[in-house]
Parts: C-alpha cells; sequence; structure tokens
C-alpha cells in the first residue's frame, strides 16, 4: 500500500512539474506576417504589385460570366462562391476576368456585354475606393506600416487603375472586343442591382 | 499478462505526457499567461471594460453591449469610465492589473498617449482588446477591433459630390485633434472631394466631437462664409450642433449636413430630411467581436489578427429605413 501511495506522489509531484516547465512546447505552424521595412515607400510598393503580382493574378481570377449570373440570381450565394470579405463586413469583394464587347460611356464608366449576355460596367473615373487593394487578397494590413499608409496604398492602386487601364478603355470605339480584368465591391448585397460596376484593372483590344 | 506496477508506469506516462501537452499551443514573447490559460474555452474570468466616456451615447452603447457580451459568455465584467482623461485611464489600468483581470477591453483617449498602459498590461500577461479607437503601436494589443473609417468617408465623400455637385463651398469639422479616428475620417473624405477642383473648402475647424462646441463653430463659419452649400462634420454630435446653428440662421434648406456614427438622432434627422447622409459605424458589433476575443483568449485562443477592421455603411434618405440607431435592422 505504502509503495502505491509512494507512487503516486512521485507521478503527482513530477505531473505539476512538468505542468509548470513543460518539456516541449509546440509552436503553431503559420505564416508569421514579414514587417514591412522601415524604408515603406507606398509607390513602390504599388508598382510592384501592378507590374509583377497582379498580371500573375488575374490569370486566377473568377471568371466574369458565371459570376455575373450568380450575382444577378443570388448575390448573398456569390459572396460565399466567388467573393472575398475583409474584416467584419456584409459587403464584399469581387476580381473577375473575361472578354466582352464595349458599349457607349455611361456615366464614370463604359458598359460591357460579356458573350453570355451579362452586362457589367467597367468605371473609367474617377475611381475610388480600395477594390483593387482588396479584391484579390494580394495585400494584407500587415504589409504596410499603419493604417495610413494600407489607405494611401488603396488610393494609389485606384489611381493606377484609372492611368494605366481606365486610359485605354475611354480610348476604345464602340463595339470594340476586349479582354479585360476587374476589381469590384458589392456594398450591399440586399440592395444590390444589376449592372456590377468594377474598377478595370486590364484592358486589352482582341 | 502486465504486472500492476507495469501499468501503473503506463497510465503514468501517459498522464505525464498529456500534461506536458498542457503546455502546447503558445509562441514564443506572448504574456506569461499563454501556457495557464491554454486548458479550455469553458475557462470564464474576470473582464474589465474601459471606456473613453461615458459622456456619448454611443460609448455608453460600446461599453453596455461589451459588458452584457462578457457576462453571456460566462465572465463577470466591470466598466470603468476614463472621462475622457487620460490619467483617469492610466489610473484605471493601474487598479485592474492590481485587482487580477484577466483580460480588458479598451477604448482608448488617446491613440499615442494610451500605448503605455496597454504595454504594461502586457507585460502583466493581461491581453487588451482594443475596440474602436486605434493605438499607434501593433505589438502592444492583444488585437484592435476598428471601424474602417476611411473607406467610409471615402464612400461619404462619394456621396457627397453626388448630392452637392462637383461645385461649391463648403466647410469642415473636424474631431478631436491628434485622435486617429478625425485624421482617418478627414482624409478618407479628402482623398475623394479634393479630385473636384469646384470644391472649395473654406474653413476647417476642430469641434471635439461635441454638439455644443460645433454650434458654436458653425456660427462663426456661417458669418464669415454666409454662401457655403455643405458642411461636412466628423461625427453625429457634430452634425447635429451644425444643423442647430444652420436652421437658426435660417439656411437649412442651402446648406447639407453630413455626419459619422450613426446615432438615434442622426438616423432620426436624416429621416427628417434634416441631415443628407451619415456613415454607420457598428458599435455592438466590435464589442461583441472584442468580448468574444477576450473570452477566446482566456480559453487558450492566441493568434489574433492585430487589426480587425469593421465595415462602415452610408446611410441617406434613400436606405434609412434598413438601419435602427448604432447599427442595421436584423
Amino acid at each position: 500500500m505504502r509503495v502505491w501511495i509512494r507512487r503516486i506522489a512521485i507521478t503527482a509531484a513530477l505531473a505539476a512539474g512538468l505542468w509548470l516547465v513543460p518539456l516541449v512546447r509546440l509552436v503553431p505552424i503559420r505564416a508569421e506576417p514579414t514587417p514591412p521595412p522601415d524604408d515603406w515607400d507606398t509607390s513602390a510598393f504599388a508598382e510592384a504589385l501592378w507590374t509583377e503580382r497582379l498580371p500573375k493574378a488575374i490569370k486566377t481570377a473568377a471568371d466574369a460570366d458565371t459570376v455575373l449570373a450568380r450575382l444577378a440570381d443570388d448575390p448573398a450565394a456569390t459572396a460565399q462562391e466567388h467573393g472575398r470579405r475583409v474584416g467584419v463586413s456584409r459587403g464584399y469583394f469581387l476580381f473577375v476576368r473575361g472578354e466582352g464587347v464595349l458599349g457607349p460611356a455611361e456615366g464614370k464608366g463604359r458598359s460591357l456585354r460579356t458573350p453570355g449576355g451579362r452586362q457589367l460596367v467597367l468605371e473609367t473615373g474617377p475611381i475610388f475606393g480600395s477594390a483593387v487593394r482588396d479584391a484579390t487578397g494580394l495585400v494584407r494590413s500587415s504589409d504596410a506600416p499603419s493604417s495610413r499608409e494600407y489607405n494611401e496604398l488603396a488610393d494609389t492602386l485606384s489611381r493606377m487603375a484609372e492611368a494605366r487601364a481606365a486610359v485605354k478603355l475611354k480610348a476604345m470605339p464602340n463595339g470594340a472586343r476586349v479582354r479585360f480584368a476587374a476589381c469590384a465591391k458589392v456594398t450591399s448585397p440586399a440592395r444590390f442591382e444589376p449592372p456590377l460596376a468594377a474598377v478595370p484593372i486590364l484592358v486589352e483590344e482582341l | 499478462m502486465k504486472s500492476p506496477s507495469r501499468r501503473f508506469c503506463s497510465g503514468a506516462l501517459v498522464l505525464i505526457a498529456s500534461l506536458a501537452a498542457a503546455g502546447c499551443g503558445s509562441s514564443p514573447g506572448e504574456p506569461e499567461r499563454s501556457a495557464a490559460g491554454a486548458a479550455s474555452g469553458d475557462k470564464t474570468g474576470k473582464i474589465a471594460v474601459v471606456v473613453s466616456t461615458l459622456n456619448n451615447p454611443w460609448f455608453v452603447v460600446l461599453a453596455d453591449t461589451a459588458k452584457a457580451r462578457a457576462e453571456q459568455l460566462g465572465h463577470q465584467a466591470t466598466i470603468f469610465d476614463s472621462q475622457n482623461d487620460p490619467a483617469t485611464e492610466a489610473s484605471h489600468f493601474d487598479n485592474l492589473l492590481a485587482s487580477g483581470y484577466d483580460a480588458v477591453l479598451f477604448n482608448a483617449t488617446d491613440s499615442d498617449g494610451s500605448v503605455a498602459s496597454v504595454r504594461k498590461a502586457r507585460e502583466a500577461g493581461v491581453p487588451v482588446f482594443c475596440i474602436d479607437r486605434e493605438i499607434n503601436a501593433d505589438d502592444a494589443a492583444a488585437a484592435q477591433i476598428l471601424s474602417d473609417n476611411y473607406a467610409g468617408c471615402v464612400e461619404l465623400g462619394q456621396y457627397f459630390v453626388e448630392t452637392v455637385g462637383e461645385r461649391g463651398k463648403y466647410a469642415e469639422l473636424l474631431g478631436l485633434l491628434g485622435d486617429n479616428n478625425t485624421t482617418n475620417r478627414s482624409d478618407g473624405f479628402h482623398s475623394v472631394v479634393d479630385r473636384y477642383e469646384g470644391l472649395e473648402m473654406v474653413a476647417q475647424q476642430s469641434a471635439a466631437f461635441d454638439r455644443t462646441k460645433a454650434m458654436e463653430v458653425t456660427e462663426s463659419v456661417l458669418q464669415a462664409n454666409g454662401d457655403i452649400v455643405a458642411i461636412f462634420c466628423g461625427n453625429d454630435a457634430m452634425a447635429m450642433g451644425a444643423y442647430q446653428a444652420i436652421a437658426s440662421a435660417g439656411k437649412q434648406d442651402q446648406i447639407k449636413v453630413f455626419g459619422f456614427d450613426g446615432a438615434a438622432d442622426a438616423i432620426q434627422a436624416i429621416r427628417d430630411g434634416k441631415l443628407a447622409a451619415t456613415a454607420m459605424q457598428f458599435p455592438k458589433k466590435m464589442a461583441r467581436q472584442a468580448a468574444e476575443y477576450a473570452d477566446e483568449w482566456i480559453g487558450g485562443r492566441r493568434d489574433f489578427p492585430q487589426k480587425t477592421p469593421v465595415e462602415v455603411e452610408l446611410v441617406t434618405q434613400e436606405n434609412v429605413e434598413d438601419y435602427v440607431a448604432y447599427g442595421a435592422k436584423e
């Protein structure tokens, strides 16, 4: 009996010791965000994103016809299937690519009809908001040193879309067949009404 | 067949291995409590809700919701009112750290000045979850749950141009100078409006998020600039004060007023046609999220995103019926 009491006491002491000083400490395997460099430059970051990472990401964008069809049918389900939410929000972002035929200028954009007969408005400017920064999933808030630079980045990318894609779009003739990629935000899924307005990041005449 | 002593050894080894594993899951550099707090999701604790002021209904909703959600999750919760005074806030932190609180849901009085208190709590192993007001440090709070003020004001700015037009003189009332929310709202608004050369800002003054001050500032703005067509205000309290001054001057049909927050009186004022628009923040959503994070921390979770943005939505006469004070209709 005494032997058992001694064994239990030893085990309890060992257990208490291990609780306080574990022999093994497991660290979760997850990508730790790389801190932004001290010499952060919003324009340089945006330029590298636009010229190096964005062209590769376009290949992974959702098919515009599929997304527009789903969006017209069920904006809430589109968020689950094709959308990207940032933080806590009801609105969501879309990243699409496809082909279509350009229509005339309408307000701040050009209408475009897809092969599936869906309509989209590609914005010609002025372009505002964070669709380019947030729709692709390429940028995290931890990439920038603070919220100020992170916001600046959204503006810079919108200006780049204006200068590099929207300008070309404006100059294209009615009826031109184009290949495009665009970023959009569905602000209120409950109140969404087509056509979707999207920020062009690529427009090429076919 | 195993002997009783071998059976005991096997059992003891299993027990020891389980206990050794209890220390797993935390990262180096985390507060000391991490190992002890990694037991289960059913753990309960004491949660402090430290709020910048209870003199503004918006912050009362924030604090009450945080407390209620913490209690709903089984914790004890207490509200501390900093009365917009960083010294009072620092003394609350000293008291709550001495009183053995397990987590702090924190609405800061000052983006820079409050960092020291948050660091002190971190060093004591008490996580701080910032709500609504950002602190200027990414390595002090366990997480920061913040309205996306900038994006909200980009949207509000676009609506401003749509309703006021691309030409005209306007004024801006800023909140507390030095507060990140003041800067982010103003910057977001100007990132849009400044693109239109015909829109001229003739006055930009602080009214410190205060209704009475906003009324006084607007009166003096109107004396010097009787021809303005709009006022953008960094919160709804200032928008209501500005409207009061405008109505007293009989200019309510000439000047459009824009606010920010989604306070009860602002929502009603939009419905009544007194305010043109506001940007709805979601204090209840932010407060609940912070309480849930604290609950998860107490249960053992440690991998929180440093910043969780909470979307801000534009409220106008077209969609005001979708909203109630401090949130959307569920």
